[in-house]
């Protein structure tokens, strides 16, 4: 029954992507939220180390599903499955104890609402909800221990350093789609001055996921011709908005190069540290090598291999 | 057809938001600017700098601590029953109050001025913007706290807190205190106080002086210092540490580099033309505390360089040079004493020496 929801088309995507706006909202919070532990020297870490390691669990989560639905052999995937119930379960055994001890010594039981709005206790049910999420990976595994017999049927599709890749790019799109959702905070009850130049910026931060999404159309491609038409027509698609949108801020900069400064920065918490929003670069370099290595890529697989066939 | 019809007014959309965003507000009048207080025998002025609250925060440790600076001088006289009396006139918040904070933190701060029932005025640091909130949000959280006098008329002038306070005894002005937005960064470091804010305190200054036909006291007050802070400690300081210069009145105690633009701004220039701003009270660097007595064009006019004293733990600091400064102003001249206090978490509180600052704050 559960395997067979779990494998249903409907359900993994909506899983996915259910987890995967989740984890970006609880990514982008958490690092937001965990900067003043390096600006204090890791003052209050006993404190808020707990809270930090909860908003990562979906996005860690995000990263083991979305690799599940990527391998195809049952004892890779169980092994998976193991290795997220293994370390939910000890991280969230041991930050209950960690949050149990300063909630009662530190906090004396006492809300202290400033970094979620019933800290530290609704960091402690979230914990608790986690132990219990990880004790059932593994209760899972146990009763599917068989899988972890059946023998390797299909090869490795791809090298590690590839899954290293992936992960980091999920890793950075999950932040920026969350830094992107934050956008909430603009609205309020005046429209700022600058707003009128604030779209590139907000649809910058969605380029990371457009290319992650344009990957994820291309994945579940089974014919070649379909594989080379996607993986085309990714590159294109991703090109053109990603020059198009950094035209475009260019353009905004050159009528009010302090706009960012001005009315952005709480799009950019990290970059501030060092003076020059950091967030707006990063995306730009990380865009430049997924386009270059994906365009190299493509040569190399659909054009050299052509050309190979033919001598 | 459609199509054609769709793409002509995607791109006359696309225009009419950057001609929005061109648009000029007309100038408010200058007097929309101003704030006027009563004056008090022994006018006293608390500065709290760079304060860096954030989602970290535990606010009722910082409020604790926030409330008894103000009232320092209460427990430095050894009077805690009264610290009513030693209540400052006016409190200044000087920039970075916020980083990496969210609405509530905000909202909580202001609830927790208010309840303070003393007056306070605000101007923003580099960081304030830095935090789960829009710009407006902070705006508004300033201008319906009920004493917090800042006064941000919608203008064309740079920055959003360029704001003064005149300082009257029945209808006679007697001092200035001048607030502006020392801005945030310019893309490669910190930006400045910008010409147009310079022509605005110009006209202010002329304001107030026409009106009484004399030159006006006053102090100015702002985040990021000026490259004058460091033209001082080369040139007073010989960029020692720590040092006092009896010709000048001057006195340092330079733990960091000073941090301002490395974009030139005309204030300080328009400082000593106008000759009535006597002071600039800044704060950005925490562990750095100076009094230049300042005479760039050696035109006679000193300006007092300050950099106050941080107060709170919030990222980087030195505890024995945590607290706040007390400026009393004097009555019929241009001058004012300064009291700098340090005060610690622990509810240890005292006053900073001059001998304390020259042997490294211990």
């Amino acid at each position: 029954m559960m395997k067979r929801l779990l494998n249903a088309k409907y359900f993994k995507d909506t899983f996915l992507a259910i987890i995967f706006f989740i984890s970006s909202i609880c990514t982008y919070y958490g690092i937001f939220s965990s900067i003043p532990f390096v600006t204090s020297y890791g003052r209050g870490l006993l404190n808020y180390f707990p809270s930090l390691l909860v908003f990562m669990v979906p996005l860690f989560s995000f990263i083991i599903f979305y690799l599940y639905y990527h391998f195809d052999n049952y004892q890779t995937k169980w092994k998976m499955i193991k290795i997220y119930g293994l370390v939910l379960t000890i991280a969230m055994s041991l930050m209950i104890v960690l949050q149990i001890i300063t909630i009662s010594l530190l906090l004396k039981w006492k809300l202290m609402r400033s970094v979620t709005p019933l800290f530290p206790f609704d960091i402690l049910t979230l914990s608790i909800l986690f132990l219990i999420v990880g004790i059932i990976s593994l209760i899972w595994c146990k009763c599917h221990h068989d899988y972890s017999l059946v023998a390797a049927t299909a090869t490795k599709k791809y090298k590690k350093r590839y899954y290293v890749a992936l992960i980091f790019m999920i890793i950075f799109s999950t932040y920026f789609l969350g830094d992107f959702i934050s956008m909430y905070n603009l609205f309020g009850s005046r429209i700022d001055e600058n707003a009128w130049g604030f779209a590139p910026f907000l649809l910058e931060m969605l380029l990371l996921s457009l290319a992650l999404f344009m990957y994820e159309i291309y994945s579940r491609q089974t014919e070649e011709m379909d594989k080379k038409r996607w993986y085309f027509k990714g590159i294109l698609i991703t090109s053109i908005s990603s020059i198009l949108i950094f035209i475009w801020i260019i353009i905004v900069l050159i009528i009010n190069p302090f706009i960012v400064h001005d009315s952005l920065s709480l799009f950019y918490p990290i970059g501030y540290a060092v003076k020059i929003p950091f967030g707006i670069i990063l995306i730009a370099i990380g865009m430049v090598i997924i386009l270059i290595s994906s365009t190299c890529k493509y040569i190399k697989r659909y054009h050299t291999k052509k050309k190979d066939e033919q001598e | 057809m459609k199509k054609k019809l769709f793409f002509k007014v995607s791109y006359l959309s696309l225009i009419s938001l950057f001609l929005f965003g061109c648009s000029n507000v007309p100038d408010p009048n200058l007097k929309d600017y101003i704030v006027t207080m009563d004056w008090q025998e022994n006018f006293t002025i608390c500065t709290l700098n760079d304060i860096h609250l954030s989602v970290q925060s535990n606010l009722k440790e910082e409020f604790e601590y926030l409330e008894n600076v103000i009232y320092s001088r209460a427990y430095l006289n050894d009077d805690a029953a009264n610290k009513m009396d030693y209540a400052p006139d006016l409190v200044v918040i000087n920039g970075d109050t916020f980083m990496t904070a969210n609405k509530y933190v905000v909202k909580e701060f202001f609830k927790f001025m208010d309840s303070l029932k003393i007056p306070y005025a605000y101007t923003y640091g580099n960081h304030d913007f830095q935090g789960q909130y829009s710009k407006t949000f902070l705006m508004d959280q300033i201008s319906s706290a009920k004493y917090c006098i800042v006064k941000n008329p919608k203008d064309n002038v740079f920055g959003d807190s360029n704001y003064v306070v005149n300082i009257k005894s029945g209808s006679f002005l007697k001092w200035q205190l001048y607030f502006f937005d020392s801005n945030t960064y310019n893309g490669f470091g910190y930006d400045r106080i910008h010409d147009d804010q310079v022509d605005w305190y110009e006209k202010q200054v002329k304001l107030a002086n026409k009106e009484v036909s004399k030159i006006i006291p006053s102090m100015s007050f702002f985040h990021i210092p000026t490259e004058e802070f460091n033209e001082a400690w080369k040139s007073i300081g010989n960029k020692t540490r720590f040092g006092k210069d009896d010709t000048t009145g001057s006195i340092w105690h330079m733990e960091e580099k000073v941090s301002c633009s490395g974009l030139k701004s005309n204030l300080y220039e328009k400082m000593q033309e106008l000759r009535s701003t006597v002071s600039m009270i800044v704060a950005h660097d925490h562990i750095n505390f100076t009094d230049w007595h300042y005479d760039k064009n050696n035109n006679g006019h000193d300006i007092r360089l300050i950099f106050g004293i941080k107060t709170g733990r919030g990222i980087y600091h030195n505890p024995n040079l945590m607290g706040c400064v007390f400026y009393t102003l004097s009555d019929g001249n241009n001058t004012f004493d300064l009291l700098r206090v340090n005060a610690k978490y622990d509810g240890t509180y005292r006053i900073i020496t001059d001998e304390m600052l020259l042997g490294g704050s211990k």
